[in-house]
């Protein structure tokens, strides 16, 4: 301890003497730090909110990542604009911001089932270059089962992170 | 006990054995008599931050007053208001904030200097509110959702601790600059969470660190610390008002 506080002493002493040079090189060093600190007028951040969803099928107590085949996804009352088609193993679904539900159909080969979403909606400032996103907290999902067993809530927060939301299980073949 | 929390124990814990340690090996000299302050200053780096950002506009000023030998109350209050339009939103916030504590100066000092560096602690709220309106999220799905948040309002408290240096550059005028570590311990709770928290920063890190850039005079106070001889085996301090 007694090197540490003659070191301590020595440095003070040495601050001391030399005051006058280094404090305007601090300043200068100060000034400097605060023009490169200037922010970024652009928004670098992810603002786009999805839920993403994983497609599985148990498999000998693990999740085995499962495609859907000639598939199709879209929201319920949006019939005319499908979220994806064709092969599909994951997906990432918009919720709907302006009602506290949303449903989605999912069809694979001749058979549909829905995906219904419940949660409580939050207006989120992000940052003053990228504004404000909505946020999805507490979601609660239902499937109706006619080629989907069931569905697991992984994380009930929908925010802009790439975070997995949901895992559906498929019936195993 | 987080992280963080370690981080600052370990920190203050450190930075007062090093001040008691030092001064047990001070030498018993003469008699001595220093003259303190008060000291009013003001934070220049919030004009600095106008040019950067113009939509924030505030000021700070600090006080401080020695009430024994290298021993400081001080505090430091100011406003800050934030006002935005953008195509996708309108933001306003506004908040005054006070930050009481105290500094020590670790420096042994000639009667005659009056540099320092210090390591301070405060304690410090704000009372703010913020509002957003015309707010549009834009989404190519199901649409764009406009909507707006009511003016919110919040008095959030945190704790600082602060390591610095002011140096007297003429007479009685004082620069200096400080680094802080805000540690937030009532966080808002609110319509809306806050962004930018006035006088603790970005209210979305756990730890923000801000700096300051102080210039103050010094309104020559009699204050007179008087250290007496050492007289058998013993050390006395008696201040003089």
């Amino acid at each position: 301890m007694k090197q540490v506080t003659d070191i301590y002493t020595k440095v003070k002493k040495n601050i001391r003497k030399s005051w006058k040079i280094w404090f305007p090189a601090v300043v200068t060093l100060l000034l400097l730090m605060a023009g490169a600190c200037n922010p970024s007028k652009r928004c670098l951040e992810e603002t786009d909110v999805f839920m993403h969803v994983r497609f599985v099928t148990p498999d000998e107590g693990k999740d085995r990542d499962t495609t859907l085949q000639d598939a199709q996804i879209y929201g319920v009352g949006r019939e005319d604009s499908l979220l994806a088609y064709g092969s599909i193993h994951k997906i990432d679904l918009p919720l709907n911001a302006h009602y506290d539900s949303t449903a989605f159909v999912i069809v694979s080969d001749t058979l549909k089932d829905t995906l219904t979403c419940r949660y409580t909606r939050t207006t989120r400032l992000l940052s003053f270059e990228c504004g404000f996103i909505a946020e999805f907290h507490d979601l609660q999902l239902q499937i109706t089962h006619h080629f989907l067993d069931s569905v697991t809530v992984i994380n009930p927060l929908v925010t802009n992170t790439d975070d997995e939301n949901v895992k559906i299980y498929l019936f195993r073949d | 006990m987080t992280r963080t929390s370690k981080y600052i124990f370990s920190g203050i814990s450190l930075l007062l054995v090093l001040t008691f340690s030092v001064r047990a090996q001070l030498p018993e000299t003469q008699d001595t008599i220093r003259y303190g302050g008060v000291r009013v200053g003001v934070d220049l780096l919030p004009f600095v931050g106008y040019f950067l950002d113009p939509p924030m506009q505030g000021y700070e000023l600090f006080l401080d007053a020695e009430f024994s030998d290298g021993w400081y109350l001080a505090a430091e209050g100011g406003r800050l208001r934030y006002h935005k339009t953008e195509p996708d939103y309108a933001y306003r916030m506004k908040g005054s904030y006070l930050k009481l504590g105290i500094d020590h100066n670790i420096l042994n000092r000639t009667p005659q200097e009056n540099e320092s560096i210090t390591w301070g602690l405060r304690i410090a709220a704000v009372d703010m509110t913020h509002e957003a309106e015309e707010i549009t999220i834009h989404d190519g799905y199901w649409g764009d959702l406009n909507t707006s948040l009511p003016p919110d309002h919040l008095r959030p408290f945190w704790f600082e601790v602060t390591v610095g240096i002011k140096a007297e550059v003429l007479k009685n005028f004082f620069m200096g600059w400080n680094v802080r570590g805000h540690f937030l311990l009532i966080y808002p709770k609110g319509v809306m969470q806050p962004y930018i928290i006035p006088g603790y920063g970005n209210a979305e890190k756990k730890f923000p660190i801000t700096f300051n850039y102080i210039l103050a005079y010094r309104f020559p106070y009699k204050l007179k610390v008087k250290v007496k001889k050492k007289k058998k085996g013993t050390t006395t301090e008696e201040e003089e008002r």
